[in-house]
């Protein structure tokens, strides 16, 4: 899998929460705190396997709670591309 | 100086302990059950003192030149996520108490070094992914080195199933699943339904009693949306769901106080879900083109399912390890820790014996036939001994067998086993009421030579460590009624003449009496308790139970009255 840009992985973040949440695509910022929208933290460990499967990285469990924003949550699985 | 690798099941539950030399062998492994005799020693430490110190003696550890690497069978403490506790289908309090017991254990690994004066401070603790370890396991007995590798359980690092490809001895991951979706507790779950403990591992009865039953179609469907299998990952499905399931099968419940038969038609239904559920899994891996399959994890002592595989999914081949619950992940540990030191060579694979535990002691041996002054002890060594042993099997005593190793995982193949004849159609009685003390239900398994499988078995195929259900031969059944359950299945043992001489002797000379190159052969214990240990453990349960005779190495002492 090539490295993908955190505009994609946001996008990809964005759908997710969006469809766990109820809440409209459009109304989630990438800055705002992601449990704001209502995400429980099951939805998060189970984003989190979305996110393993689409990008075919391994990401740790810890990821979506150490990260509070999408756009914290994107830019963290990027950076898993830069690692050896 | 040399370096051995000391593994540690961590889970909290079914605690273990292997280790692993230098030179990546395995040198010893066993569950810490054995050793404190508590059956799954909930609680308990892998590295318990008494346990470690009698295992680093076994293998010679010299602590002035020695040194031990200590490592844990979780990459990390389930309770440090702020996650809360699935209680979908097991109560939370179950989870809470699981999690409680894995970060103590996780924390505790390592300390015992302190006690045995093997470290001045708390050692550093190398942490593996916990189904890497189970996959590592598995691997290393499988007798090929390419396939793909299914990990199944209970509960994992991020959820309770992994796939992964072997290839040329080294493992990659190509997915795994998330979230609380998952066959062991499912199987937990249903277990609960027909009257049994999951915590006290009645996993087995629940299987026992299916071949009772009925499939009910209808029981079988519902039972089957408990589960979503996606691309392979085992997921809950929606609230609305479960709660539908939990009403359908309600009706169907057993509370411990009815009778057992009340269970079976529901305990079938649910091994027949399960059979579909896993088949999903399989399902989704056809395209990968493999032809091996390793499977491991807890659900992967389901045999009655697992003697389906073969022949199906393009698996040519399938393989269990003998210790395929969290206590072999004990030795995935230890493999791992030696595979970090050696990245750039592969971990072995092949035949790995099972033999791995703990040698019953010569000084108590011999001190026990000097002292059993009201038994008969004979000398059972040899050929010769084989003889002795065939006759009084042939003539009907049943005899506990103490030799060699300890087996590494739950069944007796052999060294800790009760032997009896499989013919007589009250053999199974008899054992059930004046030895094991547990339920007439459930079944006894044979042994068979590897090279005659196909004359007794349908679907023939190797199962050297008892983790394969076949179809007995519809006109054999009726000459070995001890061995066949009551679906006309056997969880049968293969035992092969170049690595197990003794036993494949032992089957020549009963079939040169009885005509049945096969012996019935259970877990040397009494029911509720681990398969025995100690010298001691053996003589007990021949002075408490009707057992006739127990073979300690090659000293034979029985009753004579």
């Amino acid at each position: 899998m090539t490295k993908p840009t955190v505009e994609e992985v946001t996008a990809f973040l964005r759908d997710h929460v969006s469809k766990r949440t109820k809440v409209p695509a459009e109304q989630i910022g990438g800055s705002t705190v992601l449990v704001d929208f209502g995400l429980e933290s099951i939805d998060a460990v189970l984003i989190s396997g979305h996110i393993e499967d689409e990008f075919q990285i391994e990401v740790e469990p810890s990821l979506m709670f150490e990260f509070q924003t999408l756009d914290e949550v994107a830019t963290a699985v990027v950076g898993l591309f830069d690692k050896p | 100086m040399s370096r051995f690798h000391l593994g540690l099941s961590t889970s909290g539950h079914d605690p273990a302990l292997a280790l692993v030399d230098d030179a990546g062998r395995v040198c010893f492994a066993e569950a810490t059950e054995r050793f404190i005799q508590d059956k799954r020693a909930w609680g308990a430490a892998p590295d318990h003192v008494g346990h470690l110190e009698s295992a680093l003696a076994a293998i010679g550890f010299d602590p002035a030149r020695d040194e031990l690497i200590v490592s844990t069978s979780w990459a990390r403490v389930k309770a440090d996520l702020p996650v809360s506790v699935s209680n979908a289908l097991l109560p939370g309090s179950d989870g809470l108490w699981l999690r409680g017991l894995q970060a103590h254990a996780q924390a505790a690994a390592g300390d015992s070094l302190l006690r045995l004066g093997l470290a001045e401070t708390a050692p550093e603790v190398r942490h593996f992914d916990h189904h890497l370890s189970h996959a590592v396991a598995a691997c290393h007995s499988a007798p090929f080195a390419d396939g793909l590798c299914l990990v199944i359980d209970g509960e994992g690092e991020v959820g309770a199933a992994s796939l992964f490809r072997l290839r040329d001895g080294r493992l990659k991951r190509l997915w795994r699943s998330w979230g609380p979706g998952s066959l062991g507790t499912f199987y937990a779950w249903l277990t609960g339904l027909c009257g049994f403990d999951w915590r006290a591992g009645e996993e087995w009865k629940v299987m026992g009693l299916a071949a009772f039953g009925t499939p009910d179609d209808g029981l079988v469907d519902a039972l089957e949306t408990m589960l979503n299998i996606v691309d392979g990952r085992p997921q809950l499905p929606e609230q609305a769901v479960i709660d539908a399931v939990v009403a359908r099968a309600r009706p169907h419940a057993r509370t411990p106080s009815d009778p057992i038969q009340r269970a079976a038609d529901l305990a079938a239904s649910g091994q027949a879900a399960y059979g579909r559920l896993v088949d999903r899994i399989l399902e989704s891996c056809v395209a990968l083109g493999e032809r091996n399959l390793v499977l491991s994890g807890g659900c992967a002592l389901n045999s009655s399912y697992n003697g389906t595989i073969r022949g199906r999914f393009g698996f040519d081949a399938v393989h269990v390890p003998s210790a395929p619950a969290d206590d072999g992940n004990a030795l995935g540990a230890a493999l791992l820790s030696w595979m970090q030191d050696h990245p750039d060579q592969p971990a072995a694979v092949g035949k790995v014996s099972p033999f791995l535990g703990t040698r019953p002691d010569p000084r108590v041996i011999e001190k026990t036939a000097a002292n059993c002054g009201h038994a008969r002890i004979s000398d059972c060594g040899g050929q010769a001994g084989l003889e002795v042993l065939a006759d009084r099997l042939a003539a009907g005593r049943i005899i506990g067998v103490m030799r060699g190793a300890a087996e590494f995982g739950p069944r007796a193949l052999g060294h800790r086993s009760i032997l009896a004849d499989p013919r007589p159609a009250d053999m199974k009685d008899r054992l059930n009421q004046r030895v094991k003390g547990r339920e007439p239900y459930r079944p006894f398994a044979p042994i068979v030579p590897a090279d005659r499988v196909g004359e007794w078995f349908d679907r023939p195929q190797p199962s050297p460590y008892m983790s394969f259900t076949l179809p007995w031969k519809a006109g054999v059944r009726d000459r070995v009624p001890a061995v066949v359950h009551a679906d006309g299945t056997g969880r049968l043992q293969t035992v092969e003449a170049e690595t197990s001489p003794w036993m494949s002797g032992l089957l020549a000379a009963m079939e040169a009496r009885t005509g049945v190159p096969i012996v019935l052969n259970t877990s040397f214990n009494v029911m509720g308790k681990p398969i025995v240990h100690s010298v001691q453990d053996a003589i007990a349960v021949l002075a408490t139970t009707g057992l006739d005779g127990v073979l300690l190495e090659d000293v034979l002492i029985e009753k004579t009255a």
